[in-house]
C-alpha cells in the first residue's frame, strides 16, 4: 500500500472518532435539551398553579374588601355611620389593608363627601367625579353590585384600580363608596411574600401594558411567564407573572457547559492526539532520514553485542549490507588487538555507563579502518545505541604528522647547528638544544626575551642591534652574519649566523628564523693560515734571494744561447764568403734584441732585490724568537725535540729586520734540531737564549745537544756549498752571515761542552 | 741519404731561429717545430736526418716527445738540448737511448760534433735496416722444406744427419742446401748463420 491510499486511510480511520464524539455529544445535548425543556414544563405548570392560586387570593382579599365596603355601605345607609365613625373605620381599614389608598363616599351626585385617610390630596371632598369616573360610578349604581373602574394612572403616576360599591337604602341608591387600589399595592400586598420572590407579578391592562410589578426587578425576557384573565375586576386586566431563576442559571448551564466543555475537550484531545501523530510521523520520517543519510554510522545494538539495527553507512564504510550484519555480534569485526579493549567497553555498558573509544573494524574485503565509537546504554531496553565515525583517515594523518614531527623533532634536537627564530617584532619564540647549548641559556629562559638579547656582548651590543634591526628589515645578507656572541659564562665566540624568513602553514611570514654555526675553530685555523702564509711568504722572500741567483742563470742563458748562434752563424757565413748582407744584418739585429732580453731580465731582478731590503727597527727579541719557534714548532715536536726559550724579560729592544732575524733563527734552530735525529740518546732539547754581552750588543745563542762537529767543520762552516748534510746545498749559513753582518753584528759557532753546538750571533741595541 | 735534415723543436723562438741560423750556416738542411705536438704531426716514414731537442717545453716536453717517438719506432737520433737544472732528465735520457745531450749555452763546435755524429749514425741505421729487410724477403722466399733443411744446417747437422731426421735422401738434402744457399746469398754456413740472425730480428 503506498503512503498515499495509506494516508488517505489514515484520514478516514481519523474521522471516526470525531463523528462518534459528535454523535455523542449532539445526544448529550439533545438529552440536556430535553430534560430542560421537561423541567421547563415542568416549571411552567407550577406556574400556571400559582398564577392561579395568586389571582384567587388576589380575588379573595379584594372580595373580603369588597364585602367590608358593602358591611359599612350597609351601615351607612342604616345611617349608622357619620363621618367620623367613617373615618375611622376607614382609616383603621386602610392601615390594615396596604393595598388600598383610599377610601371615599361619593354621594349619589357624583360629589366627593368623605374621603380617608383624612389628609388624603387624590380626592379632594366636594370635587366631582372626573375622568372615566363618572362611567363606573353609573354603573355601580346601575347594577347595584360592586364593579371596578378601569385602570388609570394619577398625576403622581401611580396605576390605580376604583372599586365602587353602592350604597342603596332600599331603592335609593344614596351614592357609593369607592375603594381606591393603587395597582402596585395589589400586586405587592395580596400576594404573600414568597410568592413575590418567586415570581414577578405583574397587572397588565388590555394593551398589554404593565400597570403595576410587585419588583422592579424585571426577570429575563425568556423567563417562564404565564398571565391569566384577572376578572374580577376584569376590563382586560390580566395577571401576569414571570418567574424568577430559582435555580441559579448555573444549574441549567453547568451541564451544558460540561458537555460542550468536555466534548470541546474531547476534540481537541483528538485533534491534538492525531497532530501529536502527525508529528511523530513525520519526526520518525525525519529521523529514518537522518539515520538512512548520516555519514556517520549509527546503529542499536543488544546488550549481549550483536546488532539489531544498522544504518546504510555500515555498508558505505565496511561494506556489509544490513542483512548481513544484522544479527552478527558485533565483536566478530573487531580486530584482534583492540578486542580486549572492546571487551571492556561492552563490560562497561552493562554496567550503565556511556563508552567512547577508538578501535579497528575489518571490513568486507579484509581490511580494517579505524573506527571511533560513541555508545550509550538504555538498560531498561537492554539496547546500546551507537555512533560510529570513520577516522582511519584522520589516524593515518596523526601518524604521518607524528612521525614527520618526531623526525624533524629529532633532526631539530640533534643538530649540531643552533636554530632560533625570532617573531616579526624580534622575540624569541623558538630555540633548538644546540643553540641553547652553545649560548648556555636553557630554553625557558630565552622564550619570550626582547632584544637586547643575554648573548650579545656588551662591547659588540651596538652591531648585534644593528644586526637584528637588519634582519627585521629583510636585508640580512644571504650569506649569512658573521657575529661574536657571548655565552653565559662571558665566553667569547664567533658564529655565523644565516637568516630566512619563518612562514607558517598559511604562508603568511610570522617571523625570522636563523641558523647558527660555531665558526671559532674556522676562524682561528683562518688566522693561523694567514699568519701561516704570511710567514711563509716572508721565508719564501729570502729563500728566493737564494734561488734567484740559480733562477737568474737560467732566464739569462736563452737570450745568451740565442746570441752565441746568431754570432756564429754569421761568422760561419762571412767566412764561407756563402751569404747574403741583408741576411747578416738581420741576424745582428734579432742578436741584439737579445741582448736587449737579458738586460731586461738582469734590471727585474733588481728590483726584486731592492724590494726585498731589509727595513732595521727596534724589535723585542722575544717577539722575534716567539715567531720562529713557532714555525719551528711542528718540526720539533715531530724530532721529538724539546724547545726551550730563556730571555730576560727586562732585555733591551735590538735594532733590527724583524724578518731577516727571524729567519736567522730559525734557519740555526731548524740546524739545531737535524743535529739531533730519533736515533740519538740522551737528552733531545734545542735551546735559544739570549743576554747582553759586555759590549751594548744583545747576544743570542742557538745551544742543541746533536752531534757537534770537528774543528775542521768548524772552519767550513761559513763557506758557501759546504754542508754536512746529505741534502742540503750550503747556502743557509752564508746568508745567516751575511744578515748579521749587515747588522753590525757577529755570527759564530762553538762546540757546547756538554755535547752539541753553540751557534752565537750579535745585534746592536738601538 | 742527401736528404738528411735536421729537425729543431724548441719552444723559444729565438732558440729557434738562432739555432736554425747556426745550423744553416753550417751547412744543414734544417726544420723548426714551435712545439712537440706539431713535430708529431708532421713526423713521417723515410724521414731522415736527427733532432734536437729542447727538454723544457710547456704542453709536451722534451722527454714525452721521445718517448712517443720510441713507440713509433722512430729511428731519427735525437739530441737533447738542456738548461739548468735538467740535467738528471737528460740523464734518464741518455738511458732510454737518446744520443746525447748538450746544455745551454753551447759551443757551436759542439754542436756540429753532434750533429754530423747524429747524421753518420742515422745513414748506419739505414744501412742496416735496408739489409735486414733484404735479408728479411729472402728468408721469406724459402720453402717449408727449405726452411726445415737450413734448421738442421743452422744446428750444425752434417748432410747425413739432416737426411735421416728429414727421412729424405742425402741427394735431395744437397739439393735443398745449394738452393738455400743461393737464395739467401751467401756461400758459407757462416754467412748464413749471419744473414738468417739478421733477418730474424
Amino acid at each position: 500500500m503506498n503512503s498515499e491510499s495509506a494516508a488517505n486511510q489514515r484520514n478516514w480511520v481519523w474521522s471516526i472518532p470525531y463523528i462518534a464524539i459528535g454523535i455523542f455529544a449532539l445526544a448529550m445535548l439533545t438529552l440536556v435539551w430535553g430534560l430542560q425543556k421537561r423541567e421547563t414544563d415542568l416549571q411552567y405548570d407550577v406556574l400556571g398553579r400559582d398564577v392561579q392560586w395568586a389571582e384567587q387570593t388576589m380575588r379573595l382579599h379584594m372580595q373580603g374588601t369588597q364585602d367590608y365596603l358593602a358591611q359599612m355601605a350597609r351601615e351607612m345607609a342604616e345611617d349608622k355611620l357619620d363621618r367620623g365613625g367613617f373615618l375611622v373605620r376607614a382609616t383603621q381599614y386602610l392601615a390594615n389593608t396596604p393595598e388600598l389608598a383610599n377610601l371615599v363616599w361619593v354621594d349619589s351626585g357624583q360629589i366627593i363627601r368623605w374621603t380617608a385617610p383624612f389628609e388624603t390630596t387624590d380626592w379632594i371632598a366636594g370635587e366631582r367625579l372626573a375622568g372615566a369616573q363618572p362611567s363606573s360610578f353609573a354603573r355601580a349604581l346601575t347594577s347595584g353590585q360592586p364593579t371596578y373602574g378601569e385602570t388609570y394612572v394619577n398625576h403622581r403616576g401611580a396605576a390605580l384600580l376604583e372599586v365602587y360599591v353602592p350604597v342603596q337604602y332600599g331603592r335609593t341608591y344614596l351614592g357609593a363608596l369607592v375603594g381606591v387600589y393603587t395597582i402596585e399595592g395589589m400586586v405587592r400586598h395580596l400576594v404573600p411574600n414568597w410568592f413575590g420572590e418567586k415570581y414577578s407579578l405583574s397587572i397588565v391592562d388590555a394593551a398589554g401594558t404593565v400597570l403595576a410589578s410587585n419588583t422592579s426587578v424585571t426577570p429575563a425576557a425568556d423567563a417562564l411567564s404565564y398571565a391569566i384573565d384577572f376578572d374580577p375586576p376584569g376590563n382586560g386586566l390580566a395577571l401576569r407573572a414571570k418567574a424568577f431563576r430559582t435555580d441559579p442559571g448555573v444549574g441549567r448551564v453547568v451541564p451544558l457547559i460540561l458537555i460542550v466543555g468536555l466534548t470541546l475537550m474531547v476534540v481537541w484531545s483528538l485533534w491534538a492526539l492525531r497532530s501529536h501523530f502527525q508529528r511523530r510521523v513525520r519526526v520518525e520520517k525525519e529521523r529514518d532520514r537522518l539515520f538512512n543519510l548520516s555519514l556517520d554510522m549509527l546503529c542499536i545494538a543488544g546488550m549481549d553485542g550483536s546488532f539489531r539495527r544498522v544504518n546504510p553507512a555500515f555498508d558505505r564504510v565496511l561494506g556489509y549490507s544490513a542483512e548481513k550484519i544484522t544479527g552478527t555480534p558485533l565483536l566478530d569485526y573487531v580486530h584482534p588487538d583492540d578486542m580486549a579493549a572492546v571487551v571492556d567497553a561492552l563490560r562497561q555498558l552493562a554496567a550503565g555507563q556511556p563508552v567512547s573509544f577508538e578501535s579497528r573494524w575489518r571490513t568486507v574485503d579484509g581490511q580494517y579502518r579505524w573506527l571511533l565509537w560513541a555508545i550509550n546504554p538504555v538498560p531498561d531496553e537492554k539496547l546500546l545505541y551507537a555512533v560510529a565515525h570513520d577516522i582511519t583517515d584522520r589516524r593515518e594523518d596523526e601518524e604521518r604528522l607524528k612521525s614527520a614531527y618526531a623526525f624533524r623533532k629529532a633532526m631539530g634536537e640533534s643538530l649540531v647547528t643552533g636554530v632560533r627564530a625570532i617573531d616579526l617584532e624580534g622575540r624569541i619564540i623558538f630555540v633548538n638544544p644546540a643553540f641553547c647549548r652553545m649560548i648556555g641559556w636553557s630554553e625557558e629562559e630565552l622564550l619570550g626575551l626582547r632584544p637586547p638579547f643575554p648573548y650579545w656582548p656588551p662591547e659588540e651590543a651596538e652591531q648585534r642591534r644593528r644586526d637584528l634591526d637588519l634582519t627585521l628589515a629583510g636585508q640580512a645578507p644571504p650569506g649569512g652574519i658573521e657575529m661574536r656572541i657571548m655565552r653565559r659564562d662571558g665566553h667569547r665566540l664567533d658564529v655565523r649566523m644565516y637568516l630566512s624568513p619563518l612562514i607558517d602553514s598559511q604562508g603568511r611570514q610570522i617571523g625570522w628564523m636563523a641558523s647558527m654555526n660555531d665558526i671559532t675553530d674556522l676562524k682561528n685555523m683562518e688566522a693561523e693560515t694567514l699568519r701561516h702564509q704570511k710567514r711563509l711568504e716572508q721565508t719564501s722572500r729570502l729563500i728566493t734571494l737564494g734561488e734567484m741567483a740559480s733562477s737568474l742563470a737560467h732566464e739569462l742563458n736563452q737570450p745568451l744561447s740565442a746570441i752565441a748562434n746568431y754570432c756564429m752563424g754569421s761568422v760561419n757565413r762571412l767566412k764561407s764568403d756563402d751569404y747574403r748582407r741583408e741576411d747578416i744584418l738581420a741576424a745582428m739585429e734579432k742578436a741584439s734584441a737579445q741582448a736587449e732580453r737579458a738586460g731586461k731580465i738582469i734590471r727585474r731582478t733588481r728590483e726584486f732585490v731592492k724590494k726585498s731590503e731589509p727595513v732595521r727597527a727596534p724589535v723585542a727579541l722575544a717577539e722575534i724568537v716567539e715567531e720562529a719557534i713557532g714555525f719551528a714548532d711542528i718540526e720539533a715536536r715531530k724530532a721529538g725535540v724539546i724547545l726551550r726559550v730563556e730571555i730576560p724579560a727586562d732585555l733591551p729592544p735590538v735594532f733590527a729586520d724583524r724578518i731577516m732575524i727571524e729567519q736567522v733563527v730559525l734557519n740555526l734552530v731548524k740546524n739545531g734540531i737535524e743535529s739531533m735525529p730519533q736515533s740519538q740518546a740522551g737528552a733531545r732539547d734545542l735551546c735559544v737564549s739570549a743576554r747582553l754581552d759586555g759590549g751594548g750588543m744583545v747576544e743570542v745563542a742557538v745551544t742543541d745537544r746533536g752531534s757537534g762537529m770537528t774543528a775542521e767543520q768548524a772552519e767550513r762552516l761559513f763557506v758557501p756549498f759546504f754542508t754536512t748534510k746529505a741534502e742540503g746545498m750550503g747556502m743557509g749559513l752564508n746568508i745567516c752571515r751575511s744578515i748579521i753582518e749587515y747588522h753590525d753584528g757577529r755570527l759564530w759557532a762553538q762546540p757546547n761542552p756538554q755535547g752539541g753546538s753553540v751557534f752565537r750571533f750579535t745585534l746592536p741595541v738601538p | 741519404m742527401t736528404n738528411q735534415r735536421v729537425y729543431i723543436v724548441d719552444d723559444d723562438e729565438a732558440m729557434r731561429d738562432s739555432l736554425l741560423w747556426l745550423l744553416e750556416s753550417q751547412g744543414f738542411v734544417v726544420t723548426a717545430f714551435a712545439s712537440a705536438e706539431d713535430f708529431l704531426a708532421a713526423c713521417r716514414e723515410g724521414m731522415t736526418g736527427c733532432i734536437v731537442l729542447d727538454v723544457r717545453m710547456p704542453g709536451m716536453s722534451g722527454l714525452e716527445l721521445y718517448e712517443k717517438l720510441n713507440e713509433r719506432r722512430c729511428l731519427l737520433p735525437v739530441i737533447f738540448i738542456t738548461g739548468h737544472g735538467d740535467v738528471p732528465m737528460a740523464v734518464s735520457a741518455l738511458k732510454k737511448g737518446a744520443v746525447d745531450f748538450i746544455e745551454k749555452p753551447f759551443s757551436d763546435k759542439d754542436m756540429l760534433r753532434l750533429i754530423e755524429q747524429c747524421m753518420e749514425l742515422d745513414r748506419n741505421n739505414r744501412d742496416k735496416q735496408q739489409q735486414t729487410s733484404a735479408t728479411a724477403r729472402r728468408l721469406a722466399s724459402l720453402t717449408e722444406r727449405e726452411v726445415e733443411v737450413m734448421d738442421q744446417i743452422l744446428a750444425g747437422k752434417l748432410n747425413k744427419q739432416i737426411a735421416d731426421v728429414l727421412n729424405i735422401s742425402i741427394k735431395t738434402v744437397e739439393v735443398h742446401r745449394s738452393r738455400i744457399m743461393d737464395k739467401m746469398a751467401v756461400r758459407t754456413a757462416a754467412e748464413l748463420v749471419q744473414a738468417v740472425m739478421r733477418g730474424r730480428q
